[in-house]
Parts: C-alpha cells; structure tokens; sequence
C-alpha cells in the first residue's frame, strides 16, 4: 500500500470514527433510557390527572409558542437575511443573544421586567404573565424565537432576492411576490425552524420554573414534572416520562421528516 | 410614431460605481443590443429599466408614460435575468402561467396566449417538468415564455445565451432574432460578446465603465468608432497613430487620406477587411498568417506600425507586401 493511499484511508477512519462518536453517545443514553429496569405503567403521563394536565399543556403551549416564534422569526429573518443597512451587524448580535445567554438568565430578566411599571401595566391592563399559562407561553417563546429567527435567515439566504423582483415584473405587487415566491420557496426551512422552535419550547424548563413557577394542575409541564418526581427519588417515574418527551420528539422529527419528502436512511 | 423606450440623462449609483447620465431612443419594434464589456452597467441599465433599482436622477418613459418611479409591476417589461431565475421549486408550466394568475395587469384570453407561447418556443416536451431538471437551453425558453406570457411593451434579455454552451449559441440567437421579428416587440439584449451582438442586432448601443459611448447601425459603429475603446471592443486591429498636417493624414512618411479635422496627432482606424495586398501602398513585410473563422488574417510590420489584413491565401514570414489603405475608409477617432 502506497503511503498517499494509507494517509487516505487513515484519513477516512479517523473522520468517521469521530463523527460517529457522537451518534453513539446519544443512542446509548436513549437505549439506556429504554432498557433500565422499571416498575411503573408506561402510560403514566395519561393515567394521573396531574400528569395528564401537564402533557397537554406542554403540547398546548409548546406549538402555541412556536407558533409565535415563527410568527416573529420570519419577518426578523427575512430583515437579517436581505437588508444590509448601517447596525444590521449589531442587530443580528441581538437575536444571536438568547441563544448564548444561560435559560436561567431569561427567566430571571422576565421576573425583573414585569416588577417594573411597565411590566406591572401590561399584567394589570394588558395580560397576566407571572406564575399563569401566557407567561409559560411567553417565556418558552423567548427561549425559541431566536432559533427560529437563525433558521429562518438560512432559509431566506438559500432563497435568490432576484426571485421576487422577477416576480415583480411579471406583475406580482411586493406582498404577493413575497407570499407567493420567497414564502414558498422557503417552506422547508421555515418548517424545520417551526420545529427546532417547538422543540425547544418543549424541553425548556428553567426559564419556566423561574417565571411561571411549578404549581400542579396549572404551570406544571412535563419538563418540570420529570425535576419533581426526580427531586423526590421517583426515578421510574421521571424515566417514563422522559422516554415519553423523547419518543413524541422522536415522531415529529420523523413527520417533519416525511413532509419535507427527505429520506430518514 | 413616438419612442418605445427613451431614457433621459439617467444616474445611478451602486456602491463604488456610477452610471453616468444615460440618454437613449429606442424605436417601436427595433432590436437594440446593448454591448460593453463586463462590469461597465450594462445590467444595472436592464434592473433601472424594469424597476428593480432606483436611479439617481434622469427619467425613463414607456410608451410616452414616465415609469421612472413607477412599481415594476407597472411598467409593463418583459425582464429575463441572466440566470433566468425560474423558480426553482416549480414545474416549467408553472412559471410560465405565473404572469397569467395575477389580475393586476393581465387581460386577454390566457389558454390562447399560453398555447402560442408554448408552441412558439417548443415548450411541449418539458411543461410538466421541475426546472431544476431542465437543461440551460430548455431554461432560457421557458423563462423567455414567462416574460412573454405577461405581454410586455418591452423585453429585456440580461445574456440570454451566455449559460448556453457555444455550440447552442448561434441557433439560439437567430430563433430570438425570428421570434422578436414575429412578435415585433421592443427588444433590448445585453451582451458582452460583439459576434452575438451582430447577428440580432438592428442597433447598438455601445457602453463603457457607466457611460453610453456610441450608439447606432452595427455598419456605423464598426465603420466609424467614436472612440479608441469603440474601436478595440469592436476587434478593429488596426490602430494607427496619425499626424493631420494641412488636411492631410500622414502615416509615418506615407499619405493615407484627407480630412477636415485639425492639424494635430490622432488615432486612424481601418477594419481589416477594407485593407488589401497590392503592387502599391505602404510597403511592408509578413509577420505572421493567421486562420480565423472567416478568412486569413495577415499581420504585416510596415515600420512605424502593424496592420491585419483579411486576406484570401497564406503568405510567407517575411514576405515583402504593399497595404493598400482605401482614403475613404480611413476613419479617425480622438483617444
């Protein structure tokens, strides 16, 4: 063997060896999950009233909020994919800022703000956020838009701004060059940004224990159901319902999955 | 008859670069190719035209209307980019009734209009095909049917066969060339390449680094260069630093033509097929023969300077010659 030939293949194993390091991590903490011994029913999260309040209202607010994120993801993509003004720089960096600053941080700037007049206005006229269900909605969006923003500008880069000023000659005005061309052109990403936001809002937790608090039967998710009944020594019970968030996030990746007509092998 | 196309004293700025106060008629049904190299404005031109960017100043009217600040939508051009630029993740059928779904300026009898767009440019075998399977030849016919099938006053052709592959080139051209004789629809085609601007054009439209330099007939422009940039762009190879003395144009110590210009150095243009090898002329020696596509070009070293010849045979190196340079043809031009 050739020693450009063995560097090659040598090249080769150790790339893949490394990529697949990863992958295997996650499949053994998943088949761990699976395999532990348990003495618990596997539909627990339906069988008690309490955790069946929080499921669905992790379901409820999770695509409520990525709903939301999307909502203000597309127009800040769009802005941050196709403007290039004085500031957008700094701009981008904003949206950047949710993604780096720790979760806890966001739940905590949450609480701070609705103490200010503000804050105390818009729950006293507007909508009460602190420890209800809109501030869970609120918090969780908070967390998710800016994934979706990032999503979204991919999207928009991969889409040529030629297309609608194309469209626009051909008689389009600039909504429906946007809605008809640049929207439908971007469908695939803005669908895989609708659900990294969804699935971030599912699985976000501190933020929401901060600002919504854990109270049974009205700000518990399943999320902060999985920290109390292990908190209290339940590990079965937060397994089960941990192989229950996995395995519904599991099924929507899949559905993403077929509906973008991607081959999952 | 009024103008189709005028543009009046327009500028435009794109970052570092300007485009210089544009005037230009274009006449009802006339084939105008714009020409210049890459980067002189030729496209920024095009998107000025059909709205897709803002001048700076100057006015553009079609059809005697004032579209200067006027929507795209409005105006009613007929815009195929040079990418063409179909929208990818739909079928050839779709981009070509694209126009037709819109109601905010379509009228007439859209099957009609679809069937003889299709049928002009031989669309059938791929209307239902995704663009993105389609080949560059097939591409440039369906986004020419999508600006087709929105019935504008003027189309603007951005290098509508630059992706093509040389071999398609020529075909291509004359159908466009056919179809817009078809359709005797204003037409203006923007191309960097003087051969494809020939064979379409019934005008030119010379640019350079902003400016509109010449415009008018291709027989005029390659006969009678504005300018030493026309002349090169235009592949005149022969290039002669000239002194008028008295009305006489002198090259070296030979007399070449007259003219009623002032005493004083200037450049002389003759196009190589004008020149012949005679018994008498300016006498010189063979550099070199060389094929082109059309005929032999003789290079010859006649001292102060060289001249290419269209010649009819292969000539010897160092073969001694005489250019004979006809009066009439001699063209000057300012540097």
């Amino acid at each position: 063997m050739t020693r450009s030939r063995f560097g090659g293949l040598a090249f080769s194993a150790v790339m893949t060896l490394m990529a697949l390091f990863y992958p295997a991590v996650i499949a053994t903490l998943v088949a761990c999950s699976f395999l532990f011994p348990r003495d618990v029913s596997p539909l627990l999260p339906l069988a008690e009233p309490a955790l069946r309040h929080a499921f669905m209202l992790s379901i409820a607010t999770s695509v409520g909020s990525a709903l939301l994120s999307l909502l203000l993801g597309v127009p800040s993509g769009y802005l941050l994919s196709r403007y290039r003004v004085p500031g957008i720089r700094f701009l981008d960096l904003l949206f950047y800022l949710p993604i780096a600053l720790p979760p806890l941080v966001i739940g905590v700037g949450l609480l701070i703000f609705f103490q200010t007049v503000p804050g105390k206005l818009i729950q006293r006229y507007v909508c009460g956020f602190t420890f209800s269900v809109p501030g869970i909605v609120l918090a969780q969006t908070v967390v998710s838009a800016a994934f979706a923003t990032r999503i979204c500008k991919l999207a928009f880069d991969h889409v040529s701004p030629k297309l609608a000023g194309v469209a626009r000659t051909l008689g389009s005005s600039r909504w429906q060059a946007f809605c008809r061309i640049e929207l439908a052109e971007a469908k695939l990403g803005l669908l895989e940004a609708f659900v990294l936001a969804w699935t971030t809002a599912f699985g976000a937790f501190g933020p929401i224990a901060l600002f919504c608090g854990i109270t049974r039967m009205r700000t518990e998710l399943l999320s902060s159901s999985i920290f109390l009944e292990f908190s209290v020594g339940n590990l079965d019970r937060a397994l089960i319902l941990s192989i229950w968030m996995a395995a519904i996030a599991g099924a929507v990746l899949v559905l993403v999955r077929g509906l973008g007509k991607q081959p999952l092998w | 008859m009024g103008k189709a196309l005028r543009i009046e004293n327009l500028t435009a700025t794109l970052g570092d670069f300007r485009l210089s106060s544009v005037s230009l008629d274009v006449n009802p049904g006339e084939y105008l190719v714009l020409l210049g190299p890459s980067g002189c404005g030729k496209t920024t031109l095009i998107e000025l035209l059909c709205g897709l960017r803002k001048p700076t100043g100057g006015r553009i009217f079609i059809g005697g209307i004032d579209v200067t600040h006027a929507d795209p939508a409005d105006r009613h051009t007929g815009y195929v980019p040079q990418d063409y630029q179909l929208f990818p993740s739909r079928t050839a059928v779709w981009n070509l009734r694209f126009a037709a779904r819109l109601s905010r300026r379509y009228q007439g009898n859209t099957e009609d209009r679809f069937a003889s767009v299709v049928k002009m440019l031989h669309l059938e075998p791929f209307l239902s095909q995704p663009v993105q399977t389609l080949s560059g030849g097939e591409k440039q016919r369906v986004a020419l049917g999508r600006a087709l099938m929105a019935m504008p006053d003027v189309l603007l052709l951005d290098e509508p066969v630059s992706a093509l592959p040389e071999s398609l080139r020529d075909r291509v051209c004359r159908e466009l060339k056919e179809l817009q004789r078809e359709l005797r629809i204003t037409t203006i085609h923007v191309c960097h390449n003087l051969d494809e601007a020939l064979s379409v054009a019934d005008r030119l439209a010379l640019m350079d680094v902003g400016r509109l330099v010449q415009t008018g007939p291709p027989n005029q422009v390659l006969d009678r260069p504005a300018n030493r940039f026309v002349a090169e762009f235009t592949h005149c190879k022969n290039l002669w630093r000239v002194e008028v003395v008295d009305g006489k144009v002198r090259l070296g110590a030979s007399e070449i033509a007259s003219t009623v210009l002032d005493d004083g150095r200037y450049w002389a243009m003759v196009r190589p097929e004008y020149l012949s090898l005679d018994s008498n002329g300016v006498a010189g020696r063979v550099v070199e023969s060389t094929r082109t596509p059309y005929a032999m070009l003789t290079r010859v070293d006649m001292g102060m300077c060289e001249a290419s010849i269209a010649d009819d045979r292969v000539r010897d190196t160092g073969e001694n010659v005489w250019v004979a340079i006809p009066a009439e043809r001699v063209h000057l031009v300012v540097e």
